[in-house]
């Protein structure tokens, strides 16, 4: 039935608990990372279909490694849909620039993110 | 020799046009004059000759009537009176002889005695009765001879046609000639008139031209290259005005170019800070989503039955919820103190506290943490009688200390809180850790908003990032300063130093006493209203060593002097009650710190950058000259002939005066007009001191300190400022700009401490090798 896993890039491990637990209850494999160095590290061995990316971390950003997996042909393919508190002008463009494949704002509607994840959970042609 | 000014030129002028005219006009009378001469002598001339022909004519009709009447008279007397009447004929004739000419008079004459003659003759033979065709032929021959003297006297004697056209030719050309003589004489004239006004407005023309050319210059801003017009008229003066003008444009050119500098840092600065505010707000924006995501986000899963009450996560997510309300809760805390803090909102409450209880409660607050981590926590405080502060915020900043420190120290680590008393006002709160240390790069981002330095993404958020950057702003809000030591691997120790009872609001300093790092340090006493810049200093002098006292008005310097004497001064140059300047000459009066050298302080930047100018002594002017020689004599300046005194002043007056005043010392002085001679000067030889004027046009006093004192050697040379009795307060702001100024661009500002030391050094050794 396709590729259902999905990767989440966050420093806070709070909030990746709560999404975790929501879209592992909604039948979706989840794994975590906790930063960028570690996502990198994890995306080695495991391929999902969407990477759910914060964009403000410490160190390497959200938006570089979206820019770096979008130019890998590799990783290419990963849905990629920014997480960010940002709320300023300009925020959306930047993150479609780098390559965004959508934009979620935060604080998460827990009821909505579901559906917001399967459309991007579709399979490619 | 009077001045050749513009109006006697003009004047000049005037009357030489005017004296070429007169001579005009006397021309014109003298050839007019000639003319009538020529017309005159025509006259006398042809007259008697019109006159002569008709006398002539008329004396000779009477000399043939009386031949008629003798021979029809028959008388023989008449006959020979007739003889009588030729003479007088030929008489008149030969007195007229010029008149017609000698020649013609003389042909004249013999025509009339030929016919005398011949008329005489034949009157006999008529008288004696003789007829006949002899008689006949000899009355005609008679008549033609009558008719030839009719013929050659109308020739002779009467003014005719020749005469009239020669005599009208003569006026004629006489007119010519006095109408070429005035015609020159005006031409001449005209010429030296032109001439001589050429000449004189010539040298206007080249001062006007000089002054043009000087105005053009300035008015495309050039102001380096005066107008040269030596001399004592109008333009000269005139010359002189524009060059101070020119001076006072270049000076305010500068000032505004320093004054736009200024500005276009400080709107650097000011766009810096905005920059900052806008990344402040996105960060905070950021912070408070953050766990506001994980209350509604949890609460929803639990709201709406995802998760039930029997299963585990029911009960860690309640837990999640909640540790995520206080996490915000702090962090809205904190937020909301600093932007009160920042907007001076911020209300304190201070009482009377005994330290060290705090310090305990806030340790005993933190134990636990301390104990799971195996950190060991030690206390010393000293007994500090009378310290009066806000409990909560005093118990803030220590908790926020001793929690990064325990942030950041690791197993068996130790964490230490100190509290000393410092100076006589304050004292000094320490937390030393014995943690991972910071590196040199990140101490500036220590007491920033947000800016959490990473110690592990585990770690960050047990904190809100605004912890320092709150403590900084309490402390200083209270009249305190912050800051941290650290030794990558070794430990940090992060430090706060409070007033013992704590002003707050503007403050206004009270002048304090900090003793130095022995009882034997040198005592520095600090003049300085403006309270961060005294902060300043006093800090720059007492991390050194030096004992420190305050005064923050002229007045209150005045009256700690006249209690001690100091080792040293350090002067603001602008004060609330009196210009610095003023103050060191009313210092210098009272006999403890006579000799006391003295250093005018420009504080400059944000971090405290401190220059200070070692002014030896100030002189008013006009010229004391007994107390230019206590000045010297206080300075220990030998007059040694290898050594000369440097005298910089704009006003050659001013320089002449104290030159001789020096040399009539003793002493050998170098003279020079601007502060760039000098410092070329100085190159080649090292004066024994320098006399400085502080207001000079181009590079001024404080600039010419600034370069000199970096020179080798120069750095204990004495500097007398030597300046206009009273300074203006803007001449003040003027040269405390021009001291920042300079300050700000120069290489590094003088550390004020080693400037202090080249000084008490310097002072030493010259007590030491004796007076000259």
């Amino acid at each position: 039935m396709g590729n259902k896993q999905i990767l989440i890039v966050d420093d806070n491990p709070t909030n990746m608990k709560l999404i975790s637990y929501l879209l592992t209850a909604k039948g979706y494999v989840v794994r975590t990372a906790n930063g960028a160095e570690e996502a990198l590290a994890v995306l080695q061995g495991f391929h999902p279909r969407l990477i759910l990316m914060d964009l403000q971390m410490p160190g390497v950003d959200g938006l570089e490694l979206t820019r770096r997996l979008k130019a890998d042909a590799k990783t290419q393919d990963i849905a990629i849909v920014a997480v960010t508190a940002y709320a300023m002008k300009g925020d959306e463009e930047r993150a479609l620039a780098a390559g965004c494949d959508g934009y979620i704002t935060k604080p998460i509607n827990t009821r909505t993110l579901p559906d917001e994840v399967a459309k991007y959970m579709k399979d490619v042609v | 020799m009077a001045r050749v000014t513009l109006r006697i030129k003009l004047f000049a002028i005037a009357g030489a046009a005017g004296f070429a005219f007169f001579i005009l006009i006397l021309a014109s009378a003298i050839t007019s004059q000639k003319v009538n001469q020529q017309v005159t002598e025509i006259r006398e001339l042809y007259l008697p000759k019109m006159e002569l022909g008709g006398h002539l004519e008329s004396q000779f009709e009477r000399l043939t009537k009386s031949f008629q009447d003798a021979v029809a008279a028959h008388d023989p007397e008449a006959l020979a009176a007739t003889r009588t009447i030729k003479d007088a004929f030929i008489n008149d004739l030969m007195a007229a002889s010029q008149t017609v000419g000698p020649d013609k008079a003389a042909t004249l004459r013999g025509v009339v005695d030929d016919y005398y003659d011949s008329a005489y003759d034949l009157s006999q033979r008529l008288m004696a009765g003789e007829t006949g065709e002899s008689i006949v032929a000899r009355a005609t021959a008679m008549q033609a001879k009558q008719k030839l003297v009719a013929e050659t006297l109308t020739k002779t004697a009467s003014f005719n046609r020749d005469d009239l056209t020669t005599a009208f030719t003569s006026i004629q050309r006489a007119q010519q000639q006095a109408t070429r003589d005035r015609l020159t004489i005006s031409i001449v004239c005209v010429l030296i008139v032109v001439f001589l006004s050429m000449w004189l407005v010539r040298g206007m023309i080249q001062s006007l031209t000089l002054l043009t050319g000087g105005f053009e210059r300035f008015g495309k801003g050039r102001f380096d290259q005066l107008i040269q017009l030596p001399g004592e008229d109008e333009f000269s003066v005139l010359a002189r005005q524009a060059n101070r003008m020119a001076e006072s444009l270049k000076f305010a050119m500068s000032s505004l170019e320093g004054t736009l500098a200024d500005t276009r840092d400080q709107n650097v600065a000011v766009q810096e800070a905005s920059r900052m505010k806008s990344e402040f707000l996105a960060n905070m924006s950021h912070e408070l989503r953050t766990p506001l995501n994980a209350i509604i986000g949890f609460a929803q899963l639990l709201h709406d039955g995802e998760v039930r009450a029997d299963m585990p996560e029911f009960q860690e997510f309640l837990g999640d919820i909640l540790t995520s309300g206080q996490h915000l809760l702090q962090l809205i805390n904190d937020v909301l103190d600093l932007s009160k803090v920042e907007a001076g909102k911020f209300e304190f409450h201070p009482e009377a506290v005994e330290l060290g209880d705090l310090v305990r409660e806030v340790l005993a607050i933190l134990r636990n943490t301390a104990a799971s981590k195996g950190v060991r926590v030690e206390q010393h405080v000293d007994a500090i009688a009378g310290v009066e502060l806000d409990t909560a915020r005093f118990k803030q900043v220590l908790y926020n200390y001793v929690s990064n420190a325990l942030k950041f120290t690791a197993t068996d680590g130790f964490v230490k809180v100190r509290i000393t008393k410092e100076g006589n006002a304050d004292f000094r709160l320490e937390v030393e850790d014995s943690g991972v240390g910071i590196e040199e790069k990140d101490i500036s981002r220590l007491f920033v908003e947000f800016q959490q330095l990473d110690a592990g993404a585990a770690k960050r958020h047990s904190g809100t990032g605004l912890g320092l950057a709150l403590t900084k702003r309490l402390v200083e809000a209270q009249g305190g300063h912050v800051g941290v030591r650290s030794e990558v691997g070794k430990g940090s120790t992060f430090f706060a130093v409070l007033p013992l009872k704590p002003q707050v609001g503007g403050p206004k300093l009270l002048p304090r006493s900090i003793p130095g790092n022995h009882p034997t340090a040198a005592t520095v006493l600090v003049v300085e209203d403006n309270p961060r810049d005294q902060g300043a200093i006093v800090q720059a002098l007492t991390s050194v060593g030096y004992a420190v006292e305050t005064a923050v008005t002229g007045a209150q310097a005045l009256a700690k002097c006249r209690e001690r004497t100091f080792d040293a001064i350090t002067l603001d140059l602008i004060l609330a009650d009196a210009g610095g300047l003023q103050v060191l000459q009313e210092i210098r009066k009272d006999e403890r710190n006579k000799h006391v050298p003295v250093i005018v302080i420009t504080v400059v930047t944000e971090y405290g950058t401190v220059a200070g100018f070692a002014i030896h002594d100030v002189l008013p002017k006009p010229l004391d000259e007994e107390a230019l020689l206590q000045s010297l004599q206080r300075a220990g300046i030998s007059n040694d002939a290898a050594r000369e005194i440097l005298i910089v002043d704009d006003n050659g007056g001013s320089r002449r005066l104290m030159s001789a005043a020096m040399n009539k010392l003793g002493y050998k002085t170098t003279p020079v007009a601007d502060a760039e001679g000098g410092l070329q000067i100085v190159r080649g030889t090292i004066p024994s001191a320098v006399v400085l004027d502080l207001m000079m046009p181009g590079m001024d006093g404080f600039e010419f300190l600034e370069h000199f004192r970096q020179m080798p050697g120069c750095g204990s040379v004495p500097v007398i400022i030597w300046t206009a009795k009273d300074l203006t307060q803007a001449d003040y702001a003027r040269l405390q700009a021009s001291a920042q100024a300079v300050v700000t661009k120069g290489q590094g500002a003088n550390a004020i401490a080693e400037e202090l030391r080249a000084f008490l050094a310097g002072r030493g050794r010259r007590e030491g090798e004796g007076d000259g």
